[in-house]
């Protein structure tokens, strides 16, 4: 018989439901519900203040939510934190790692607390393929090298589920390539080793990795969730349709599934979910348009232009 | 095959070494703190005496081993005191200095409990500073027969309890501090001031209760250690509780 303080086992590695939390008067996130399936990445993406580190900090149990429930591979968090521990790997946006130790030492400590969990052949050959100095202390090391330090003591005892809160910021476009091939090294060790893919979630600001590695993304927004869609999904449907006006300045009638709308002189772009040739339709018949063509989009301009819409929609009134 | 299961009892010794071990390198700068503090009394000690017997005003007549005694007991004292006193920045470091750092965040996302994390501090905290106590205790018991206190009988076990009562009070207020802020500078400066603010209100009420004001060295130092423990104790099983409920490291 199973004790509730026991993980239960799920295909969905990452649950929030209607988490909200509160500091003071703000609400920094709000009524957050999605999933993220097992052995899936997704991408966490949204402006800065939007919410991402408060919610990941509750995902792995370092803040208590002001209401609603977080789900980390099977275990309740906070509640079923301890448990949940060796299923887990966190890398924070700056390395939290004791300044003095050096990357062995810290991996000797890491070692010591997880004890035969602990994957030696896994650390030696990712610390290989990332090409660290493990004799240096954390203090002295770059940027860069830190953060693939936290990914090396994060992925030590080969967790099922991998968080990270924008690793990569700050860094240079090489210390960024090597931190993101040892993250896609990461992911693929285990497949070696018909171990299950590991359940990655990734925010990031630089949405050209995110469109790289993952496989769905999340938007957050002022605390609320955006969308959440399969990259690719998102990219088919989402597209902008450029047209240009017959007369300067006439009223534009947006089509169904707008997500955002701008103009400049006779340019008229709309950005719309869901696209089908009907939309293209509703512009053509119910504007004055001369010439209208479909452009597809990358996963930085759809966030731009969701975030635009969030930003460009009104205010809701308080009841 | 059950030999290759690690036995629960064997794992936590291993995960409360690795923690203390930590631990005592995170106290690193009170620790060298401490052995200045001593090493400064003692070398206090040591000139003070010489100018004494070998100075330019060197006095023939007085009795050397009395005033050695003296100073070395003084000495003590001092460094005993400031043993107390460094007692805070140990419980300032223990949480808010972590938490500053943000290595906090580091150790609560390893598989240990908040239990783990607590009893290692406390250990290696508890220990480093019992050690610099008895030491400086000990020299008390040992110079006892010598010195001038001697008709004061209870006076080594009060000075001892005086410098244990005033590690908890130092230590318990900066631990019940630290576990509400990330800075270990306000833990330790409150912890001193709420410290000091109690000893000097029963120092100013011995001296002028009637009752009081006759009582010898080792009763007064006696009714400061209880202060001392009214306050630090309550501080440091508060300080624990709320650091064991709540959910941030």
């Amino acid at each position: 018989m199973s004790s509730s303080n026991e993980p239960k086992s799920a295909a969905t590695a990452i649950e929030f439901s209607h988490l909200s939390r509160r500091f003071g008067k703000s609400l920094v996130v709000d009524d957050l519900t999605f999933s993220i399936p097992a052995g899936t990445t997704c991408g966490f993406i949204g402006l800065n203040g939007a919410g991402k580190t408060t919610t990941i900090r509750m995902l792995v149990g370092l803040l208590a939510p002001s209401s609603g429930r977080t789900m980390l591979a099977g275990c309740e968090m906070p509640r079923q934190r301890d448990a949940a521990k060796r299923l887990i790997g966190y890398v924070p946006d700056r390395p939290t790692v004791y300044k003095w130790m050096t990357g062995s030492q810290a991996i000797a400590f890491c070692k010591s607390i997880y004890g035969s969990q602990w994957n030696d052949a896994l650390v030696a050959s990712v610390a290989k393929s990332l090409r660290l100095d493990l004799d240096k202390q954390v203090k002295h090391l770059s940027k860069g090298s830190a953060a693939k330090l936290s990914l090396l003591l994060a992925i030590g005892h080969d967790p099922r589920v991998l968080i990270l809160d924008e690793p990569t910021s700050g860094f240079d476009v090489l210390a960024r390539d090597e931190f993101l091939e040892g993250l896609l090294l990461v992911n693929t060790a285990g497949e070696a080793q018909d171990r299950p893919p590991r359940t990655v979630l990734f925010s990031s600001h630089a949405l050209g990795d995110v469109q790289r590695l993952a496989d769905s993304v999340a938007i957050l927004h002022k605390g609320k969730l955006v969308l959440h869609e399969p990259v690719e999904q998102l990219l088919s449907q989402t597209k902008r349709i450029r047209a240009v006006m017959n007369e300067s300045a006439p009223q534009t009638v947006a089509p169904p599934g707008t997500v955002h709308e701008s103009r400049l002189g006779k340019e008229w772009t709309v950005t719309v979910r869901s696209f089908s040739a009907d939309q293209v339709d509703f512009i053509r018949g119910k504007n004055s348009v001369a010439q209208v063509d479909v452009q597809d989009l990358t996963l930085d301009e759809v966030f731009r232009d969701y975030v635009r819409g969030e930003l460009d929609a009104p205010e809701p009134v308080p009841v | 095959m059950t030999d290759s299961i690690p036995s629960p009892i064997l794992a936590n010794v291993r995960i409360m070494r690795a923690l203390i071990a930590k631990d005592w390198r995170l106290f690193r700068l009170p620790i060298i703190g401490l052995l200045v503090a001593g090493v400064g009394c003692l070398l206090y000690t040591g000139a003070f005496f010489y100018f004494y017997n070998f100075g330019p005003n060197r006095r023939e007549h007085w009795d050397n081993s009395a005033i050695l005694v003296s100073v070395i007991q003084n000495a003590a004292h001092s460094a005993g005191f400031l043993t107390a006193l460094l007692a805070s920045t140990f419980g300032g470091v223990a949480i808010a200095g972590e938490r500053a750092e943000r290595t906090a965040d580091f150790t609560a996302l390893l598989p240990v409990t908040r239990r783990q994390v607590i009893m290692s501090k406390f250990v290696s905290a508890g220990s480093v500073l019992m050690v610099f106590t008895l030491f400086y205790a000990l020299i008390f018991i040992f110079t006892f027969n010598f010195s001038e206190h001697l008709f004061i009988r209870n006076y080594p076990v009060a000075i001892w309890e005086w410098q244990i009562g005033c590690v908890i009070s130092f230590f318990g207020v900066a631990w019940l501090v630290s576990a509400f802020t990330t800075s270990a500078a306000i833990s330790a400066c409150v912890s001193i001031a709420t410290t000091m603010g109690a000893l000097a209100w029963m120092s100013v009420y011995m001296e002028t209760d009637r009752a009081n004001r006759y009582v010898d060295v080792g009763h007064r130092d006696g009714n400061l250690a209880m202060v001392a423990f009214t306050v630090g104790l309550p501080c440091l099983v508060a300080g624990t509780i709320y650091y064991l409920r709540r959910t941030a490291p």
